[in-house]
């Protein structure tokens, strides 16, 4: 295999498990924006929290599965806690407040990490399996594999649970109409907390997927996390899980290609040029469907 | 009594909306307002859903005070609310709107029951049951709307404008409907713009103005009336 289309190749596998990443974590704000349609500044820092805290447990020693299951569970706590305390005190007020006041609650979980865990970049155990196969010179790694499989089963089981679940139901009915699902007997502050807790546990299986497969946490990811799950759910469109998968996986891959072929400036750029170019000419997303006009 | 309003003060910020409204519906009745628009007939539908709350006053149901509780606890206790505008779940399909009345019930087979005895008897929902409810034309919606409402087995439903933007033969349609839910036994609470099909069917009927019941009487006195019949009725 020549050189050229081994470097193309392995840029792809890397785009690809980059956009996994960006759509786990992606879907998990996809899930809270559309509940009430604003910019949820606080979901990159929760999930960056989130995986701090996974990473105590495993230096804990605990095993895997409870450190991941654990740390999401307690993220889960902390994002219903932020509904409690920062949104639902202004959900009826200008939709600027709650935007405001979701950017102190991100300040302060920065902050609060920041103390705890300190400021530097620190490395996280890299307990993603190392194999890979060899393909006549281009070498995919298992764990390029396993980071798509896991994307794809949660957003699979995600939307298994919006469609077939009673509280699915009852999240959709709020996200159509808040008003009208209140008068069918749906409790909003029962349903509306469990969707922050939810979106906050699936943005930490996405945070800790990310932090595993490259080895490293710091608390900038909160800030870029937030961009790049904005920018990947927007582009897929909002409220539709497959739509932020797919534009977890556009984004992930062309910012692995203009990191790859035009500058690693380039790449960071990119997740701002996708969020204008949607805002601007497609604000449904790709696969947003605008709302069915009321006859 | 079923439910019963006492002296009611409504305010939206420093706007009063609802100004010292007492009205009543016993079991059984079917009980309507009338009032031109923004006369606070809506106003009073969601401050009984409890959507709104009232800065005065109370609202008894069953003899209990429900006013200060949540629109979920509402539900539960019996009390069902078609908003203005029908407000379908337009995404959702006809079966997921349906469920979705039922949400206070934990009786699965219940409301599969239910469900089929909506089909039959508002059969362009059966024909319609796995399409989006946005789908339906305006009267459809409205059956729809009644139909979700009607899941949650309510003791009395409150109607918010149901003919409005209605073809008059859907509006037939639409009444004859309301006759036969008081005739399974729920309660009526009927808000309508469209005073003069209002007042035929009903028992009872109060005349809302600037936020002040400005009449009241049974509803065949009502329609007799002259200054009714001038200022709402037209005629």
């Amino acid at each position: 295999m020549n050189t050229e289309l081994n470097y193309f190749l392995q840029t792809t596998s890397n785009g690809i498990s980059l956009g996994s990443m960006y759509s786990m974590i992606a879907v998990g704000y996809s899930m809270v924006y559309s509940l009430l349609y604003q910019v949820n500044f606080a979901h990159g820092d929760l999930y960056v929290f989130g995986t701090f805290i996974a990473f105590s447990f495993i230096s804990m020693a605990l095993p895997l599965p409870v450190a991941i299951l654990a740390a999401g569970l307690l993220t889960a706590l902390i994002g219903m806690t932020i509904e409690r305390t920062v949104y639902r005190p202004v959900r009826y007020a200008n939709r600027i407040v709650p935007m405001i006041s979701a950017l102190g609650a991100a300040l302060v979980l920065r902050t609060a990490a920041q103390i705890i865990w300190g400021p530097e970049a620190i490395a996280f155990p890299q307990f993603l399996p190392g194999g890979s196969f060899n393909l006549g010179g281009f070498t995919l790694f298992h764990k390029n594999i396993i980071v798509l499989l896991f994307a794809t089963a949660l957003v699979v089981g995600l939307t298994w649970i919006m469609n077939h679940t009673k509280f699915g139901r009852a999240t959709q009915c709020i996200v159509e109409n808040m008003e009208a699902a209140q008068l069918m007997g749906i409790p909003l502050n029962k349903i509306i907390p469990l969707v922050y807790g939810l979106g906050g546990f699936f943005g930490v299986i996405g945070g800790i997927m990310y932090s595993g497969y490259y080895g490293v946490i710091s608390i900038d990811m909160g800030i870029w996390g937030t961009v790049k799950a904005w920018a990947a759910a927007m582009l897929g469109g909002v409220g539709n899980f497959y739509g932020a998968f797919l534009g977890g996986l556009i984004l992930g891959v062309s910012e692995t290609f203009a990191g790859a072929y035009i500058s690693s400036a380039a790449k960071e750029a990119l997740g701002y040029i996708v969020i204008v170019l949607v805002l601007v000419f497609r604000p449904n997303g790709l696969l947003g469907k605008k709302k069915v006009v009321k006859v | 009594m079923l439910l019963s309003v006492e002296n009611l003060w409504v305010f939206y910020g420093p706007i009063e909306a609802i100004h010292d409204v007492s009205i009543q519906v016993d079991q059984g009745e079917i009980v309507s307002i009338v009032g031109h628009n923004g006369a606070g007939k809506s106003t009073l539908l969601k401050t009984i859903s409890c959507l709104l709350k009232p800065t005065a006053g109370q609202i008894k149901y069953n003899d209990g005070v429900i006013n200060g509780t949540d629109p979920d606890k509402v539900v539960s206790a019996g009390i069902s609310h078609v908003p203005e505008g029908r407000q379908v779940f337009a995404s959702l399909s006809v079966y997921d709107n349906l469920m979705a009345g039922a949400y206070s019930r934990g009786d699965a087979d219940g409301v599969k029951r239910d469900i089929d005895m909506y089909c039959q008897r508002f059969p362009i929902l059966g024909e319609r049951l796995h399409q989006r409810a946005g789908y339906l034309s305006g009267g459809e919606q409205q059956m729809l709307a009644i139909a979700r409402a009607l899941m949650s087995r309510p003791k009395i439903l409150l109607l918010d404008e149901p003919s409005l933007g209605l073809a008059p033969v859907v509006v037939n349609e639409v009444y004859r409907i309301i006759e036969e839910i008081r005739k399974d036994g729920t309660s009526i609470l009927l808000v309508e713009q469209n005073a003069n099909r209002a007042l035929n069917v009903s028992d009872r009927a109060y005349v809302l103005a600037s936020g002040q019941i400005e009449l009241s009487g049974t509803g065949k006195e009502m329609a007799e009336n002259d200054d009714v019949r001038k200022v709402y009725l037209g005629v």
